[in-house]
């Protein structure tokens, strides 16, 4: 029983949610309105799952003392951003807002430009014509580069016009085919969970 | 010092030098930003546009500029903007640079502007938002009940929306096109990270489902150029230039010396 309500209600949800996509929305309105909602009420269910199971993971660490300071930092920065939303509310002007606009976000952003110089790092390294389709790779990517310069675009326009002619047909070509490939694949792992025949949910494949 | 914390200082000197050097650069306006601009252009006080702030704050430096110069289009020409999110720390900063843009011209929340928050799981979001707004978001960000505020008077669901504008980091636009435009059939177009250009330029803008795209802080510079005014987007091309002929010669620098390498070696 245990592991046959699982697949049953896979099974029916499955269904409902292909029949709301496919059928006219202005006659199932209720049920595909209901569908949204509880996606979302799932959805949320499951970020609060992720969040608890992130401080057990860090509670179990602290007490194994691996990393004592680096974990002890991680907890108490995880807790300030839960506690200032409980004191002063998340309402623009309140200090969760002022601790996300002036701490948070900009942390983010100047972590995420460090990807920068370790493009600029494997770019030097790694990118190098050491057989034929590598040196076409790489002079490819040196045209696409160039290309994206406005000093380029003004003087050079062939090589603008040879990036759009690169990203329209050779590269969208191959990455059609990428997609083509994923969506089948997602069409038969989406059909296989919902006929039973996978059932990751209950941690089998 | 090893040559990958050289390549990292050369990179380093090279965006501060054009940060605070006294270059700026001239952009050509490219045919899917024209578009974007023409369609805008087009509308007028009576049209209601949606502006999806899809992105997280990992992307809000690039993010940042192409929305100010939406919005700052949108507001010149009087269109009324539902904002929204759909990512939790998209709400966050979106809600800062709506207000921004709305002060400069003076505009009053709820009459010419709202923000409507978050709502997660895009698909379910823009599902809901086909049928019913207020059903989606019972108050706006603020906690006003939608039927309070007279920008939202007789817009009820996408049907009543002249145009969706999703500013994305990732591949959101792609489920507005496939919930919004192909179920409820609203006008899609997309402001996106350069980086993802290539996912909409081809497919999505090439077929025709977005009817406009602008690409990374150089999609906002051109878009700024049409506007006349230099912002952010214009003032980072600089420091984006340098960043690519750095890119571009340290390519080259780095293949000489393999060549001279394998050179050596026979």
């Amino acid at each position: 029983m245990k592991r046959t309500i699982p697949v049953i209600l896979s099974f029916v949800f499955g269904m409902i949610a292909i029949v709301v996509t496919v059928a006219r929305p202005e006659k199932i309105q209720t049920a595909s309105l209901a569908l949204s909602n509880t996606w979302q009420i799932i959805f949320a269910c499951g970020l609060l799952a992720g969040v608890l199971a992130f401080f057990m993971n860090v509670l179990k660490r602290i007490k194994r003392k691996e990393d004592l300071f680096f974990d002890s930092v991680l907890f108490i920065g995880a807790l300030i951003m839960p506690t200032l939303a409980l004191i002063d509310g998340i309402s623009p002007g309140s200090l969760f807002m002022w601790m996300f606009e002036n701490v948070q976000a900009p942390m983010q952003s100047t972590v995420f430009s460090l990807l920068a110089f370790f493009v600029a790092s494997a770019s030097f390294r790694g990118m190098r014509g050491r057989s034929a389709p590598a040196v076409v790779l790489l002079i490819t990517a040196f045209i696409v580069i160039l290309g994206r310069l406005p000093v380029v675009d003004s003087y050079l326009p062939a090589i603008t016009d040879a990036v759009l002619w690169i990203r329209e047909f050779p590269s969208s070509a191959a990455k059609a085919g990428l997609l083509v490939g994923v969506g089948l694949g997602f069409i038969t792992t989406t059909l296989r969970v919902i006929l039973g025949v996978e059932r990751p949910y209950l941690g089998e494949r | 010092m090893g040559s990958r914390q050289k390549v990292f200082l050369g990179l380093a000197l090279v965006m501060i030098f054009a940060i605070l050097g006294p270059f700026s650069s001239k952009v050509t306006v490219s045919e899917p930003v024209q578009e974007t601009f023409d369609y805008i252009e087009s509308l007028d006080s009576n049209s209601v546009v949606m502006v999806s702030f899809d992105f997280e704050s990992s992307s809000f430096p690039e993010m940042k500029p192409l929305a100010s110069a939406i919005l700052e289009h949108l507001f010149r020409r009087n269109v009324k903007v539902i904002g929204l999110s759909l990512f939790p720390e998209g709400a966050g900063l979106a809600v800062g640079v709506l207000e921004r843009q709305a002060k400069k011209r003076d505009l009053t929340y709820g009459e010419d502007y709202v923000f409507l928050g978050m709502k997660p799981q895009p698909q379910a979001a823009i599902l809901g938002l086909g049928q019913s707004i207020a059903e989606t978001f019972p108050d706006d960000y603020y906690g006003t009940p939608l039927d309070q505020l007279p920008a939202l008077a007789g817009v009820t669901n996408l049907d009543s929306i002249d145009a969706v504008i999703s500013v994305a980091d990732g591949d959101t636009p792609s489920h507005w096109i496939s919930y919004g435009k192909v179920r409820y059939n609203v006008t899609v177009m997309a402001a996106v990270a350069a980086s993802m250009m290539t996912s909409f330029d081809a497919y999505y803008y090439g077929s025709g489902d977005l009817a406009g795209l602008i690409g990374g802080l150089r999609g906002a510079a051109e878009y700024e150029l049409l506007l006349g005014y230099r912002g952010m987007g214009s003032r980072s091309l600089p420091a984006l230039s340098g960043a690519h002929m750095y890119l571009a010669l340290i390519i080259l620098i780095g293949n000489l010396i393999g060549w001279r390498t394998r050179k050596r070696a026979r």
